[in-house]
Order: C-alpha cells, then structure tokens, then sequence
C-alpha cells in the first residue's frame, strides 16, 4: 500500500465494469475514494427498480459502510463544468468533485475523458487499471488478460486492444 | 374498455402483419388491439434506442446524454450499448491518456518486488 494515497473520484461506469472483474479491492493500495450523492443514484437504481442489490451496487454499499468511499456534497458546480458535461449526470457531480478536492478522476465515460483532457485533469479507465494492476505485480498476467478480456463488448475494442497488447 | 389517453388512428396492414397480430393475441392471450400496442411499443423502443446508440458513437456523448435520448437509465443504456453496438466508445487516445496519468501520479511502475502475484 501506497504511503501517500492520491484522490480518486470515482463515477458509476468505472464502478460497475471494475466490479464485473472483481478488483476493486486494489483501488484502496492506491487512492482515497470520493464519490457523489449523485453516483450512487445511479448504482443504487438497480435495487429502485428491481428490488435487490447488483453486485456492483452491493460492493458500493459496502465500501460506503466501511468508509472506503467517501461521499460528499458538492459546494458549487460552474458554468464551464455545466456547459461541457449532461445535465444532472454522475459525470458533471463528479467532474464538480474533482475540481474541488484535485486528484484523479476514475471513469469509463467518453465525456468524462474529455472534460479531463479540456482542463488538465488527470482520469484513468478500468481498462488501464488492470495493466497496471498487473505491471505492479498486485495480480497476474493471466488475471490480467482474463479481466481485460471480460471487459470486451462492454468498452470498445480498440480500447481493449491498446490494453492487451500493453501487457 | 379503452384508455383515456389513446387516440383512434387507421392505418394499412399487410396480411402477413395482420397474421401475426393475430397470432400474437392469441400466444399472449391478449385482445388484437392490445397485442397490438404491444408491438408498436416495442417497435419504437427498438428504434429510439438504435437512434441514440448511433448518436452516441457519432457525437461522442457521454453515457448519461446517451441514456436521455433512449429513455433509459445509465446503466441500462450500458447495457444496451455492449447489446447492440461496440461497448463504451473509449478510443487508444484514451487509453494512453489514462496510462500517461497514472504514470504521472505514481511513476512508471509503483513497486519492484519479487513477492508473487495473486
């Protein structure tokens, strides 16, 4: 584990795919998560409209009960945040989040990657994740390749190509 | 006894259509108005859910803009999109954008060690 852990906002679809391969344990060796009222919404409507948890919603609940994640309340939300990013999205609360505490922002969303690359703002997908995850020697090559490949049809190819040929 | 908020429309069917509405009734155990609606329902499901999945690989919207346009939650439209179409369009540019950020955060490789992975 890390000594000085960084700042990660996180938002649902990097959630949701790094719960589908079951590493987000390894997230906590590197990062202090943050994540939104507005977030966990969106997880949490999984258990709204069918009545029991998904896997990725019951880790959430979890990790927010063990104060892994840290929720907060947003103070403000420019204009410049609003004019980029959808209307009362997990990516705008989040992208506002960001800006307030710095760090990194942890997603899978085009629109997210981009805010990041507009305003000098570090992101890293799930997809990246597990080759690190790898090259840091926390999981295997094949656990790697394995997650990577479970994430294929979910994140574009080429996507998961630029990881596959990266380990 | 019919609702309220419908409205009375005619249009042409071909008899193959017809036959299957019919056919549908009676597999659902539904009257043929209310089979139907259920086609025409699911039929313009189908077709505002593709419409927003190619605007969404054509425009580069976020997951959220995506799911708007196909009246559907986030996750769903997630769903959809690994469905129907390519998965979440994150292109090498962000693949490398995301490696050039966490090497900036926490170097190239965070640890040397010769402890075995898990």
């Amino acid at each position: 584990m890390l000594n000085n852990k960084v700042n990660a906002v996180i938002d649902s679809s990097f959630w949701i795919n790094l719960s589908r391969v079951d590493l987000t344990k390894y997230l906590l060796d590197y990062f202090t998560i943050y994540s939104t009222i507005k977030v966990k919404e969106e997880l949490f409507d999984f258990y709204e409209r069918r009545g029991y948890f998904s896997k990725d919603s019951y880790l959430f609940k979890l990790y927010l009960e063990a104060d892994f994640i840290i929720l907060k309340d947003l103070k403000e939300i420019t204009l410049k945040i609003k004019q980029e990013l959808s209307k009362d999205s997990g990516e705008l609360y989040s992208a506002a989040l960001l800006k307030e505490i710095g760090g990194v922002f942890l997603t899978d969303d085009k629109g997210a990657l981009n805010f990041c690359k507009n305003n000098n703002l570090f992101a890293i997908t799930s997809v990246y994740l597990i080759v690190r995850l790898y090259k840091d020697n926390l999981i295997s090559k094949e656990k790697a390749k394995f997650s990577i490949m479970r994430l294929k049809g979910k994140i574009s190819n080429i996507h998961i190509q630029s990881a596959l040929k990266d380990l | 006894m019919v609702k309220k908020d419908y409205k009375l429309k005619s249009y042409r069917l071909s008899d193959s259509s017809l036959k299957l509405i019919y056919n549908v009734s009676k597999e659902k155990d539904l009257s043929e108005s209310e089979a139907l609606r259920m086609l025409v329902d699911k039929g313009l499901y189908e077709y505002k859910l593709e419409s927003a999945i190619k605007t969404y690989y054509d425009k580069n919207l976020d997951l959220t803009a995506g799911a708007k346009l196909a009246g559907i939650s986030k996750r769903e439209f997630m769903e959809e999109l690994s469905r129907k179409g390519e998965g979440i369009n994150l292109s090498k540019e962000d693949y490398d954008y995301s490696k050039k950020s966490f090497e900036k955060l926490f170097g190239k490789t965070k640890k040397k060690t010769t402890q075995k992975p898990k």
